[in-house]
């Protein structure tokens, strides 16, 4: 079963995520200090970008999760929204977290109410919570499931448009240095590290949603056989 | 604060957050694998029930 690969596959990324800290700390060029008020800090960006990539992978699984169990009555897209929500909430928080670190170096202040990019990721971050903490505190009906996917499905609308927030609003938020269009204007030792990057926490989001799927299905043989007991 | 100090709170928060995270999975996913083993060893030794996943039928 794909899901027996989960620790394999999570141990890949997690090596890959290792490999990107130590080239991104050690091996990519210095920013240009004159560009950067805290130039150290921008190595922050090696992590917090992959993991915002890979949190939209990660809500883009909760999305599919919820639409399967909405409209088809999914067990498996269920497993999938839960899956999908809790690898949302760990690259939520990384990202919500090593930005405002970033912000307080750079900026001085770690949030800017008044920009779009920032304040709808971290509507996604509070959503990932809600639906996390939400589901751990709820009994499994069909209501709830239902009440959760809706969220789910609804919520996903936040990820085109932090997507597309710093191309059309740029007002703090640094635009797009990858996929713009035009050309990056990326240092390509930079680009490479940010590839690597992306490339291994999109590997850990894969695992750790194979490991929740496997962790789900030990729970549903849990309940079946005390089910079994009782009865 | 030195522009390397936020840096290094930066990577400790975010490796403390995966670091919390994975173990709390795999603690979660080893706890549920004990149980089941220890649910089996009840049906089959004290009950006399097999469990139908474990069937080889």
């Amino acid at each position: 079963m794909l899901t027996d690969k989960a620790p394999l596959v999570l141990a890949a990324g997690y090596t890959g995520m290792a490999a990107t800290l130590g080239l991104g700390l050690l091996w990519a060029p210095q920013v240009s200090i004159d560009a950067f008020e805290s130039p150290s800090a921008q190595r922050i960006f090696y992590w917090h970008v992959p993991a915002a990539w890979a949190a939209f992978l990660a809500f883009g699984f909760l999305f599919i999760g919820s639409a399967m169990w909405i409209f088809r009555r999914s067990e498996f897209g269920w497993k999938l929204h839960i899956a999908g929500a809790e690898a949302g909430l760990v690259t939520g928080l990384m990202t919500v977290w090593s930005g405002c670190i970033w912000g307080a170096a750079e900026w001085g202040v770690p949030w800017d109410w008044a920009d779009p990019r920032l304040n709808t990721f971290g509507l996604l971050t509070f959503l990932a919570i809600y639906l996390v903490l939400g589901r751990q505190s709820q009994p499994d009906s069909v209501e709830t499931r239902d009440t959760f996917s809706t969220f789910g499905l609804y919520g996903f609308v936040l990820v085109p448009v932090t997507y597309v927030a710093t191309r059309l609003w740029t007002i703090r938020h640094p635009g797009p240095v990858v996929a713009t269009g035009e050309g990056s204007s990326l240092d390509s030792d930079m680009g490479t590290v940010l590839l690597i990057g992306a490339i291994s926490f999109s590997v850990a989001i894969v695992g750790q949603v194979l490991l929740s799927l496997q962790t789900s299905r030990l729970e549903q043989q849990l309940a079946l056989m005390q089910s079994k007991l009782d009865g | 604060m030195e522009s390397i100090t936020y840096l290094a709170i930066a990577y400790l928060g975010m490796l403390f957050a995966l670091g919390l995270w994975t173990y709390i999975v795999a603690t979660r996913h080893n706890r549920l694998k004990l149980q089941i083993e220890s649910m089996h060893e009840v049906m089959e030794n004290m009950l006399g029930m097999k469990d139908d996943s474990q069937s080889e039928e």
